[in-house]
Order: C-alpha cells, then sequence, then structure tokens
C-alpha cells in the first residue's frame, strides 16, 4: 500500500505523531532538543504546549487547536511539549485523557475535511488506516438501499475496531455483511480510527526518553497533577454512589442468581459473568464477591479471583461492562417482573439507580401533595 | 437436568470390544485435528468419568493411546494453547481458536420429537412433553430419540447457516466442513487460518450475527429504499429480511410502506416476526466459549455408536445411513422399549418387553441409549 504523499505540511501538523512530522521539523529548522525547547528565547512554543495539555487534560472537551497555534511547526512543536509534560507527570490517567483528547481532536479535523474536501479526507483516512492501524480501507462508494456508503472494511477489522464501542448499532448485526466486507460510511470510518489514534499517542507518551527534563516542564506537570487531582477528586466524587449491598435492591436476573448460588447450585459462565460484572460495577469489592461465590460448588478461589480480575479490568485490561438486557433474555436469564418494566431497564446496572430515583420522585411527589407546597425538585443527584 | 439411563457393565464391556475393534481396523483413517500438540485432548471412559487435560506430542501418540484406552467418546479443544496439558485453564496459554458451530435438532423443534422421544419412569414409558424438568421425579429418565424428519430439520438449519457464512461472511465452500454428529446435531468446521485468530470479544458478535440476537428493527428501517427498484441493492440480512417481509406484506417494502406501518405501531413487530423466522439456531455457548471440547470427527459417538461423520454434500447425504460402522452380525437382547428406529437403511421396532436378533449396529445403538441389554 506505501503511503502516498497526499499530505501536505498543515495536515502533517495535524498529525503530529507520524515521523513525517519530525521530516517538517528539521526541514523547516526547528529539530530542537527538549533542553533548547525550554530555552527562553522559544517562549511561544513553550506556552503554546502549556496550553494545549491544558486543554486536553483539564479543558472539558476543548477540541479547538490551541489559540495562537498557527504555522504547521508550531503545532508539531506544541503536541511535542504537551507530550514531554504528560509524560512528566508519571500519571496514567493523564496520559490517557491527553490522548484520548488529540484523538478526538484528529477525529473533529477529519470530520472538517470531510464536509468541503471529500477526497482530501477519503486519502487520509487510507492513510490513516493503512498507517495506524495496519488495516486495509476499501474503497466502496456503495448504495445499499437508501444509503450511500463510501468504504469496507473486512469484517474481522471490523470487528477488532468496533468491539470496544459499546452502542449497539454498532454490533455486527445491525451492520450491512457481505462476502466478508462490513459497509461503513464515511463518519463510521472516522470515528472507528480513534480509539486507535488514541492508543498509539499513548504508546509514543511511553516510549519517550527522557534523560534530564528541564526544570520548567518538571513544575509544568506538577502543577498538572495538581489541577487534575482536584477536578477528578471533585468530579470523581459527585459520580461515585454509595454501593448498594443490600441485595433487595438488585434487579430480578441478579436476585434469582444470588439465590441459585446460596442453593449451592451450579452457575452456568455467562451466569457468572453477568453476576461478577454486575456486582463489580456497582462497586463491590473483590473480596466480597469471591465470598459470595465461595458457595458455588465447584468453587475455587484462585481462578475465581483471576477471573473476578479479569472481568474488573485489572492487569491492564479492560473492564468488562454489565451484559445488556437484550443479552440476557437472549440467554434465558431474565426473570422480569413490573419494576423493570416500570423502569424501563435495558441493562441491569441502571435498575439500583433508576429505582431509588423513582422512589425519591414519588416520595417527593407525594410529600409535595402531602404539605402542599415546596416545589417538587427532586433530590440532587449527588445526594445518593 | 433430567437424568439418563445408565448402561450396565456387561453392555458396557460389549461395546467397548466392538469400539475397540472400531478403532484398530480404522486408526488412519481416524481425523487428526491440527496442530494437534497445541489441543487439549479429552476422554469419556467406559467408566463413566471424564479425562480431560490430555495432551499429545503426535498423531502416533495420539492414536496409539486411543486404542490402549479404547475410550468411549474422543474429544479435542477447538483452542490451540501453549501448554494444552495444564489443568488450570488461565494457565494454558491460549493462542487462537477455529471457529466452530453447532447445530441442536432440539433446538430446531421438529414436531416429531414429540413422537419419538419418551420417558422411562420405573418401567413405565410416557411420552415426553418437553415441559418442566423432572429433576428428582420419581426416577424418571427422558430418552432422545432420532428420525429422518428430524435430521432433515437438521440438514436445512445448516444449509441456512451455509449460505450466510458463505455469502455474508465470504468463507468459501472449501474451508468449510460439515459433520453429522452421530446424534442429534450437526457441526461445521471452518478451517480458515486467519479466523483463527478472532479474539475472545470478536465471536459472540458472530454468534448474535447468525441467531439475529439484538437487531434493531431501526437500523434496517434506516436502509430502506423509496422505490421497489432499489430493493436489489440490499445485502446481507436487510435483504433477507426486507424480502420476507414483502412476502409477508404481499407487497414491496419501500421506505414509504414501513412508515405507514411505524405509524400504526406494527413495523417493529412485522421485523420480529420475520426475524423469528430467518434466525439461524446455534448453540451460542459451542462458538464462543473456547474452552470447550469437541467430539473429535470419524469418532464413535457414546450416545448412539454411530460415528461423527463428514456430511458435505448436505442435500444429498444420508446420516442415518452413513454414519453407521458396525456390520450386522445377529446380536441377542432383551429390550425395554425402543420407538420405530431408522438406521442403515432399514427400519426397526417398535419393541416392548421382548427379546430379539438384531444386526450389532442396532444393538449397539439400543445398548448405547440403555434400552437393552445382552441376553446372553
Ligand atoms: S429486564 Fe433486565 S434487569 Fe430486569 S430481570 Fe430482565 S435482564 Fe434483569
Ligand atoms: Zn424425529
Amino acid at each position: 500500500m506505501g503511503s502516498p504523499s497526499v499530505l501536505g505540511d498543515n495536515e502533517i501538523s495535524e498529525l503530529p505523531f507520524l515521523p513525517e512530522a519530525a521530516g517538517i521539523l528539521t526541514r523547516r529548522g526547528y529539530a530542537l532538543t527538549i533542553e533548547e525547547l525550554a530555552e527562553e528565547a522559544n517562549r511561544n512554543i513553550l506556552i503554546s504546549g502549556i496550553s494545549r495539555v491544558k486543554a486536553d487534560v483539564i479543558g472539558d472537551g476543548g477540541f479547538q487547536v490551541p489559540q495562537g497555534v498557527q504555522s504547521p511547526e508550531l503545532r508539531i512543536l506544541s503536541f511535542v511539549v504537551a507530550s514531554v509534560i504528560v509524560k512528566l507527570t508519571k500519571n496514567n490517567l493523564i496520559v490517557k485523557k491527553f490522548a484520548l483528547a488529540e484523538a478526538k481532536r484528529i477525529e473533529n479535523f477529519i470530520r472538517t475535511i470531510a464536509s468541503s474536501q471529500r477526497d482530501s479526507a477519503v486519502a487520509l483516512l487510507t492513510l490513516l488506516y493503512d498507517r495506524v492501524l495496519k488495516m486495509r480501507l476499501y474503497r466502496a462508494d456503495r448504495i445499499i438501499g437508501s444509503q450511500l456508503f463510501e468504504f469496507k472494511l473486512r469484517f474481522q477489522d471490523y470487528l477488532t475496531l468496533a468491539t470496544t464501542i459499546n452502542a449497539p448499532s454498532w454490533r455486527l448485526v445491525n451492520r450491512v455483511l457481505d462476502s466478508g466486507f462490513v459497509y461503513i460510511k464515511m463518519e463510521n470510518a472516522t470515528r472507528l480510527v480513534r480509539d486507535a489514534i488514541a492508543r498509539l499517542i499513548e504508546d509514543h507518551i511511553r516510549s519517550l526518553k527522557m534523560v534530564k527534563a528541564p526544570q520548567l516542564l518538571v513544575e509544568e506537570a506538577k502543577k498538572l497533577v495538581e489541577e487534575t487531582s482536584e477536578i477528578v477528586g471533585s468530579r470523581g466524587a459527585a459520580r461515585s454512589w454509595s454501593v448498594a449491598t443490600n441485595p433487595e435492591e438488585y434487579p430480578p436476573c441478579i436476585r434469582s442468581l444470588l439465590a441459585k448460588l446460596e442453593s449451592g447450585e451450579n452457575l452456568s459462565h455467562f451466569a457468572r459473568f453477568l453476576l461478577a460484572s454486575f456486582l463489580i460495577n456497582i462497586g463491590l469489592s473483590l473480596d466480597d464477591i469471591i465470598r459470595l461465590f465461595s458457595r458455588s460448588p465447584d468453587f475455587d478461589e484462585r481462578i475465581t479471583r483471576y477471573q473476578l480480575g479479569h472481568i474488573a479490568g485489572e492487569r491492564g485490561g479492560k473492564r468488562y461492562l454489565t451484559p445488556s438486557c437484550t443479552k440476557i433474555m437472549s440467554m434465558g436469564l431474565c426473570v422480569k417482573d413490573e419494576s423493570c418494566d416500570d423502569l424501563k431497564i435495558k441493562n441491569p446496572i441502571a435498575y439500583i439507580h433508576r429505582r431509588r430515583k423513582h422512589r425519591r420522585e414519588e416520595k417527593t411527589k407525594h410529600d409535595t401533595k402531602a404539605k402542599g407546597r415546596r416545589k417538587g425538585k427532586g433530590v440532587p443527584e449527588d445526594e445518593i | 437436568m433430567t437424568q439418563r439411563l445408565k448402561v450396565g457393565e456387561r453392555e458396557r464391556e460389549f461395546l467397548r470390544t466392538r469400539y475397540r475393534g472400531f478403532y484398530y481396523r480404522n486408526l488412519d483413517k481416524l481425523w487428526m485435528p491440527r496442530s494437534l500438540p497445541e489441543r487439549e485432548i479429552g476422554f469419556l471412559t467406559f467408566g463413566y468419568t471424564y479425562r480431560r487435560h490430555l495432551s499429545f506430542t503426535d498423531d502416533a501418540e495420539f492414536k496409539a493411546t486411543i486404542l490402549r484406552e479404547t475410550p468411549w467418546g474422543i474429544f479435542y479443544s477447538i483452542s490451540y494453547y501453549d501448554d494444552p496439558g495444564n489443568a488450570v485453564m488461565e494457565r494454558k496459554g491460549w493462542k487462537g481458536a477455529d471457529l466452530v458451530f453447532d447445530i441442536d435438532i432440539k433446538d430446531l423443534e421438529p414436531p416429531c420429537l414429540k413422537e419419538h422421544d419418551f420417558l422411562l419412569c420405573d418401567d413405565q414409558v410416557l411420552p415426553y412433553t418437553g415441559a418442566g424438568d423432572l429433576s428428582g421425579d420419581g426416577g424418571c429418565k427422558k430418552v432422545d430419540w432420532i428420525c429422518p424428519l428430524c435430521i432433515d430439520d437438521g440438514k436445512d438449519g445448516v444449509l441456512k447457516l451455509l449460505d450466510v457464512l458463505t455469502r455474508d461472511f465470504g468463507i468459501s465452500p472449501g474451508d468449510i466442513q460439515v459433520y453429522y454428529s452421530g446424534h442429534r446435531g450437526f457441526h461445521v468446521h471452518i478451517e480458515d487460518g486467519e479466523l483463527v485468530s478472532l479474539d475472545r470479544r470478536s465471536r459472540p458478535q458472530i454468534t448474535e450475527y447468525l441467531t439475529l440476537s439484538g437487531v434493531d428493527p431501526k437500523s434496517i428501517w434506516r436502509l430502506l429504499p423509496l422505490a421497489e427498484g432499489e430493493m436489489n441493492s440490499l445485502m446481507g440480512w436487510p435483504k433477507r429480511i426486507v424480502e420476507r417481509a414483502s412476502q409477508v406484506l404481499n407487497r414491496p417494502m419501500t421506505l414509504p410502506l414501513a412508515n405507514v406501518l411505524r405509524k400504526a405501531k406494527r413495523f417493529n413487530s412485522l421485523i420480529d416476526g420475520v426475524i423469528d423466522d430467518l434466525r439461524i439456531s446455534i448453540d451460542p455457548q459451542v462458538t464462543q466459549d473456547i474452552s470447550r471440547i469437541f467430539r473429535l470427527p470419524t469418532s464413535l459417538n457414546e450416545k448412539t455408536g454411530l460415528r461423527k461423520t463428514r456430511c458435505d454434500d448436505i442435500m444429498s447425504c444420508d446420516p442415518l445411513v452413513e454414519s453407521v460402522v458396525f456390520d450386522d452380525d445377529p446380536v441377542k437382547l432383551h429390550v425395554t422399549y425402543a420407538p420405530k428406529l431408522d438406521l442403515g437403511g432399514y427400519t426397526y421396532g417398535p419393541y416392548r418387553k421382548t427379546t430379539v436378533r438384531l444386526p450389532t449396529f442396532v444393538a449397539v445403538f439400543l445398548v448405547s441409549k440403555g434400552l437393552a441389554k445382552l441376553a446372553i
């Protein structure tokens, strides 16, 4: 496939992780060492790097290329500085946030071009698939029914990319598959490449070698860690909810599995997975869950611990989500009652939360009626 | 689960002798899995125990062991491992897995099951209605039977599967092998080096695709063309679904028509009905659960004494004839009960508390089912 040289300096500067980016710097006389970057004379580069990293890590979806970062070399260098700062934080969460924000920026960049210069967008996507994903993005330009599909991917490749996205529309069963190819639209192709770019940037940052970091950048990294921990601290806390340890609050399917476990019945593989992923995702500790599973007739603590760790995404894996109700139904484990219908449950995870909310609303309604005053505003979410 | 009938010791010895003779004569024709040293092997012994986590360095060692131990059932992992003999699943070192599909005739719900499956409750024969679980219920044993009708339903299931595998997934027919399991199922094996590396998260999506679980009717609606003329551009499941829906409606299901149906809240139920009709019935666990072990092709099925037999030309193959491997030397048996049995091209029975001489392959079948004892 080679690497078509369709990209001008402007495009490459939007993809600063490509090796070509270094070429631009050399050509334009900006092949600077990290020490040189931190010098006073390069202040504008530093400032743009710092603002870039802040927009990515702290800013809430601030995806515009930072103000004042105009020339291709400055853009590339701002990425270099930002990467160095991120590296210096030694904080995995920051690395991930940065990488994802950068990847989203690229996604948006492609969308913008796609709306005006379709051919450039096609060329850019094809190149990214080739270079970043090591996959071939086939041109299809085919109308299926009423829709135009610009591309197709071999189904194995499609699955590799799409299984990380959770929306049902990305499931293979909701796609057009013919002769081994999944047909996708331009915007699908753009979305599918995003996670891979994020991973590539993460790798790029991990592989950066820093002999002696300039003090200035070390300081910036420190500040970044402080500022993020504030954010993570406050928002993280707001989002977390008290762990529901009372099985009364669990959805019917989970309660029934717990009862089976209690009575010493052996659960199927899927049933165990469902139970484990549910309990992990509502925040029960692994030890508590292991205690539950220890009632299983063929319990082996070591294996159970390993499997739970896997589902919980330890050792760098991805945490597994709790299967959807549709899935649970298809496996014959759904035992829903009216509460599931009333709460319009699509995933058992939503059950506890919705049920609590529902009760509160009922209660508020009730109270409001009873007292005949107080506008039923409900209890704020984070008071749960 | 309802319990199955056990086979007596003397009868098991009878079967074991026949099995040993079969493996002795057919050793060189026995199918061997690719990359045998990376597979886990499992045996069901004539003592009713499962031995798992076996591994062999080459075909000769495997075959010699089969001959020496004469297992009742022989199984191999569809997965490839670094250390297949390790008893801890997580330590086996998973490398990849073949893609295998299991069509279980029971799941196709052929009407004949109600006629020939039965319960044996202390010598009393009761029809099996399929309802309820009879565990702990007065020692009732469930007996599964086969007949040409349900085997034909299984074949239809295989054909539907092959259509989607070849047309949608683009798998070349040459890479697909179809086997009759020797009892109530068909196994479809895909030998495509590239699909071996499909990971654990991708496999369920293939099952979902085949069984049409989780189809969002909106994804079909979104594709619908305005005019009938554009219908031909559809592909994959949307094409089959829209075609079938058009048949049901007796006119082409274009977007305008679908919108009328949506207004009347009839669209989703129409699609759901069509999907129920079209979905392929495969056992999702078999394809997804990569730690499974699977019956070795060309080995004998302990439930019947029939061979798991290649059946590539599904239209012309005749499983109830081709899977028969034993001769017709007569064996004298006391039969408790047996419905009519179609095997090897002839019909036998029904029998009810009687002593008969039957060809060896029929005797093996009835003895394996626990329905007959040797009369000598
Ligand atoms: S509807 Fe969902 S949450 Fe309710 S029992 Fe069924 S699977 Fe569980
Ligand atoms: Zn039948």
